[in-house]
């Protein structure tokens, strides 16, 4: 059983996640850059849906599929 | 434009699961443009709640509820005499987090400022500090969809005995203090809000969309 998987900013995100979710990972780095050199991200699966986590220390981005789709949040 | 609504001071304080609820119904609608922009002023009944850096040996050791909440930030406590502001407000492109959480503290510094006294941020911690050590206010956010939830809790008149039962915001080598301890007399959160609501977009402004659209010069 995975529990979860990590990998840096701008390398390959882990091939299991569909489009949708590689899709918002990309803007996030993208939106980020370059504050997010030597981050990585955190994937765990909750329900089968895939949670991408992007901790850089005073902030949180989340990706991840909610009630109306997949959303991208912040908590600060 | 911004709107600002007072769902509850003083005896009116509004439950935390009520507001939250009346949080979200709000995101919902500025983030589908159909409310604009709109600050929720209130207070609490007495309640913690942790947010997503909360650590289990900073919860109350006595079995006290707490509630998880969907924002950055550790554990805190609401209640009476506290001032709660919750902006529910577009933020301006490119999205920048960091920048929106200082304003929300430099807000509040400006606010302390009326009362003669010096707040100030204190590295690497979010929230109002004074003489560095001391915690007047607190800072805790989301956003989706662009749009924020949650915001700052200002201490204004209330009492300090919640504080003692948990590690608050993470932080055994600080206290709290109060608008209302530091002055000497008592100073409310209806006192408060209307000198808050002033000020608000001249500090916040420049992270909303709303202000910088309407105050964007043509090139």
């Amino acid at each position: 059983m995975q529990l979860g998987t990590r990998w840096d900013v701008g390398a390959v995100p882990p091939a299991r996640l569909d489009a949708e979710v590689l899709a918002a990972i990309a803007e996030v780095e993208a939106r980020l850059a370059p504050e997010t050199a030597g981050l990585r991200w955190t994937l765990t699966w909750l329900e089968g849906r895939p949670v991408a986590e992007l901790d850089d220390g005073s902030t949180v981005t989340i990706v991840r599929y909610g009630w109306d789709g997949l959303e991208v949040v912040t908590e600060g | 434009m911004v709107e600002f609504i007072d769902t509850g001071l003083s005896v009116n304080s509004v439950p935390y699961l009520t507001a939250l609820e009346q949080q979200r119904a709000v995101h919902a609608a500025v983030a589908r443009g159909r409310t604009p922009d709109t600050v929720i002023l209130l207070e609490h009944p007495s309640v913690y709640t942790a947010g997503r850096r909360t650590e289990p040996h900073e919860r109350p050791v006595d079995g006290t509820p707490v509630i998880d909440v969907d924002r950055g930030g550790k554990i805190t406590w609401h209640g009476p005499g506290q001032l709660v502001v919750y902006p529910i407000v577009r933020l301006a492109d490119p999205i920048d987090v960091v920048a929106y959480v200082r304003r929300l503290e430099g807000l509040v510094i400006a606010v302390l400022e009326e009362f003669g006294i010096t707040g100030e941020r204190v590295d690497g911690r979010s929230g109002v500090w004074l003489r560095g050590f001391e915690k007047i206010a607190a800072v805790g956010i989301r956003v989706a969809d662009g749009v924020t939830m949650h915001g700052l809790s200002l201490n204004c008149s209330n009492g300090f005995e919640a504080y003692g039962r948990i590690v608050a915001c993470g932080l055994a080598d600080a206290s709290a203090t109060s608008l209302s301890r530091e002055l000497g007399r008592e100073v409310t959160p209806a006192d408060v809000a209307p000198l808050l609501v002033e000020r608000f977009e001249a500090h916040v402004g420049p992270s909303l969309r709303s202000t910088r659209a309407s105050t964007a010069v043509p090139a």
